[in-house]
């Protein structure tokens, strides 16, 4: 963390220097600074350099200057509350998982003028479909960033073991198919685990599936929420299938007694060259994104049609905390992001010459001599960006993607809540208790490492003692005044 | 002695009083100041109010914490736990600090200590995997090379409730020792031996030498330091509870602890004001159990005491 500091100051230094020796231009009285917040995965050495590069953009365009920090992704958790807080300057972040905790506290500013004078480049890449999902009460907090705003659900595997046996993967539909295709796996490679669980004990594992889980699964819209009907997922035959099935998992060995307990991602396992598949969400782009995750040509078959829901979208939002000094000009920066290309260029991969080159058939690749280790601007992270799909195609990625992920964003199912936001408040303790309860009893049953008959009805009946019921009943609620007012 | 007032003290003792001052001043900084933060507890928090401007919500905040069945649970696991670590933490760091006590060698007294020091130094994040290095079901040692050699049943700990008592209180004592005997070894260093030269002459027994004249001596320094533990009930180690038994939501029965249930129910939605309400209730139950303890204290034997 220090050597990083120490890095930034150099550049830094380097830049006022160089800034120096040419004769700064005398910079225009009507020109705003905003800071700019965000995480980062991976090397973000030459942060200030592409702040610069920015700048240089930005000033000429919209009269507005960056000063832009970067948390690294850890760090981010530890400090998203206290930037939420309203003690430090900010004036535009991206939200992981919305913006409905920080609307809560008052964190974030109203938004709807701003973006109707300043947002009007936002508007024409986002649809306002999605963009509902940004309102709370009325009023826009969130402006979503432009990525996949509908998931399928996936089982993942290696593509080259299942060529080199020879196996027919084209008619697994459900997971009940895939059990003979593990089967023969497991004979060929014995000492493989055939199956890991997407995130370790860190997430339970399905948690979600042709079903919108409305947050937190505390009640849910079933069958893709074609109705509105809140119903308790951990009763329904759906779930009590899958995790039968994955008893069967279990008890045939494919999947690894610790796996509860594991706090190791499923990338990382398969990555090790140990296990043979998980379970992801899928999109458009998820083959060429597995591959590089799991460092070996993956393969993957959805499980269900892509489904859009309120979740996929405030996945990831910007927005515009209520201390800012500088709305405007925050809303125009965004703006910017969203519709320039060269913007969105700098962002994603840095300069040319020094973090990528243009190959010749002009997709963009490390420059000669460097690499994904050694490049000292490439921060992994594309989908944080407000509009990725704008700036130039990484090499390795799918042809297309944009026009490929604004399909699959048109085409998928919307679910009947699409866009309504919970307010949790009014049911606070059952859900603290209820969250409690799904940690006890969901992550156990979801990799089958308990006996279905014996904890399910134990799970269920927790459940009731804790109040799922009552978080049910508000969502009804809350949906139905939701649904009633747009009409 | 008759009391002198303020004033005459300071004038006194007034080098005392300057070489206390950055540590009353750091004190009063990073002790007293936030404690004002503390009406969070009762306050339904917004941050365009601030902290004093937040409408007040009476006890709404602390509900979640007695709302359902495991309110009992975790207050029993948290208690019990915390009285098992401050009885058996006690009884083996003041036998480990007799037992060093009595090693003539210098040197190996060092090694010793140093050995049992150790693993106070490591994080508990460690301390988890080495647990899990043990116990695990697929690569544990235990299952591998322990039981299956004896031609035993695998035992998949992390999903067994029984084992987790003993492994925690095991754990603690492990870790803790080290620390705990060194309050102690310096204390015994200080019992004048003239006092067990004479007891051996009058031909007293190495027990009775114990329970006659270490235990005594030592006596104010377990009231003090069972105390300020007993103070600290209502809290619970949280890497202990929530690294080491790898989250496993199998165990959670014999597991989870206030702190642990504050932290896995309130990490989604991130309410600052349940979270200071849950620590309002733990320090309050904290304080009213140190003086609680203090005013049995104090029928007891008047001098031992803290106040």
């Amino acid at each position: 963390m220090k050597r990083k500091v120490k890095a930034m100051g150099l550049t830094a230094l380097a830049a006022v220097l160089a800034a120096g020796t040419c004769g700064a231009e005398a910079r225009a009285d009507d020109v705003k600074t905003i800071n700019m917040y965000t995480m980062g995965i991976g090397n973000t050495t030459d942060n200030q350099m592409i702040q610069d590069a920015i700048n240089e953009i930005s000033r000429e365009k919209i009269g507005v200057e960056v000063n832009w920090t970067v948390l690294d992704i850890g760090q981010w958790f530890e400090q998203y509350n206290l930037l939420l807080s309203g003690s430090e300057a900010v004036d535009l972040m991206p939200n992981m998982g919305g913006v409905a905790t920080g609307v809560r506290q008052g964190s974030f500013m109203e938004m709807e003028d701003l973006y109707a004078e300043y947002g009007q480049g936002i508007a024409e890449y986002l649809d306002d479909e999605f963009l509902n999902a940004g309102y709370v009460d009325g009023h826009l907090y969130g402006i979503p960033s432009q990525k996949d705003f509908a998931a399928t659900k996936n089982i993942t595997y290696r593509q080259d073991i299942v060529d080199e046996l020879g196996l027919d993967v084209s008619n697994v539909k459900t997971i009940e198919d895939w059990f003979p295709i593990m089967e023969a796996v497991q004979k060929a490679y014995p000492d493989m685990t055939m199956f890991v669980s997407n995130a370790g004990s860190t997430l339970n594992q399905w948690d979600s599936y042709n079903w919108d889980k409305l947050e937190d699964e505390l009640g849910v819209l079933m069958n893709y929420g074609e109705r509105a009907e809140v119903v308790n997922l951990f009763e329904t035959d759906e779930y009590e299938k899958i995790v039968r099935e994955m008893r069967k998992w279990y008890e045939a060995g494919f999947i690894a007694k610790d796996t509860a307990t594991s706090t190791e991602a499923y990338s990382v396992i398969i990555k090790s060259g140990n296990a043979f598949c998980s379970i992801t969400t899928g999109n458009p782009g998820i083959v060429e994104e597995q591959t590089q995750n799991c460092g070996f040509p993956m393969g993957t078959i959805a499980l269900t049609e892509p489904l859009a829901s309120t979740m996929n979208v405030t996945a990831l939002m910007w927005a515009i905390p209520y201390t800012s000094a500088e709305p405007e000009a925050a809303m125009k920066f965004l703006n910017l992001m969203y519709t320039d290309a060269e913007v969105s260029n700098l962002l994603n991969y840095g300069i040319e010459g020094m973090h990528y080159t243009v190959q010749d058939d002009g997709t963009l690749f490390y420059p000669e001599g460097i690499d994904a280790s050694s490049c000292t601007y490439h921060p992994e992270m594309t989908w944080i960006w407000p509009n990725t799909y704008i700036a130039g195609q990484w090499a390795a990625s799918t042809k297309d993607l944009g026009t490929k992920m604004g399909e699959f964003n048109k085409e998928a199912r919307k679910s009947a809540a699409m866009g309504w936001v919970f307010n949790s408040a009014p049911v606070a303790n059952e859900i603290t208790a209820c969250t409690n309860v799904i940690k006890e009893y969901a992550y156990g049953l979801e990799v089958g490492a308990v006996d279905v008959d014996e904890v399910l009805p134990k799970f269920q009946q927790a459940l009731k003692d804790a109040g799922i019921d009552r978080v049910i009943e508000e969502k009804q609620k809350q949906i139905d005044e939701w649904l009633a007012a747009k009409e | 002695m008759k009391k002198k007032s303020l004033a005459v003290q300071i004038k006194k003792y007034w080098p005392f009083y300057i070489m206390m001052l950055p540590a009353l001043i750091y004190l009063f900084i990073n002790n007293y100041m936030p404690m004002s933060g503390l009406v969070l507890a009762f306050k339904k928090y917004n941050v365009r109010d601030g902290i004093f401007g937040s409408p007040w919500i009476g006890l709404q905040n602390f509900e979640f914490l007695f709302a359902t069945k495991d309110a009992w649970i975790i207050t029993r696991n948290t208690i019990l736990y915390n009285l098992a670590f401050i009885i058996a933490g006690t009884v083996s760091a003041i036998g480990l600090a007799v037992f060093l006590n009595d090693i003539v060698s210098k040197k190996r007294k060092k090694v010793y200590q140093t050995l049992v020091l150790l693993p106070y130094m490591i994080s508990m994040v460690v301390v988890a995997y080495l647990a899990n290095a043990f116990l695990s079901s697929d690569t544990g040692f235990i299952n591998n090379y322990i039981l299956e050699p004896l031609g035993l049943q695998p035992v998949s700990f992390y999903s067994e409730t029984k084992y987790w008592p003993f492994i925690l209180i095991f754990i603690n004592i492990w870790k803790g020792v080290g620390y705990s005997c060194i309050m102690y070894l310096a204390n015994l260093g200080g019992i004048d031996p003239g006092y067990y030269e004479a007891a051996a002459l009058d031909g007293a027994t190495r027990w009775q030498r114990f329970t006659k004249i270490t235990l005594p001596c030592l006596k104010p320094t377990i009231i003090t330091l069972t105390i300020l533990s007993i103070g600290k009930m209502f809290y619970s180690d949280f890497g202990l509870f929530y690294q080491v038994p790898m989250q496993s939501g199998a165990l959670f029965s014999v597991t989870q602890t206030i702190d642990t249930y504050v932290f896995y129910g309130l990490m989604k939605n991130g309410n600052i004001g349940m979270s200071a309400a849950a620590g309002f209730y733990q320090s309050m139950v904290g304080f009213i159990l140190v003086l609680g303890t203090n005013a049995v204290i104090r029928r007891i034997s008047r001098e031992n005491a803290m106040f």
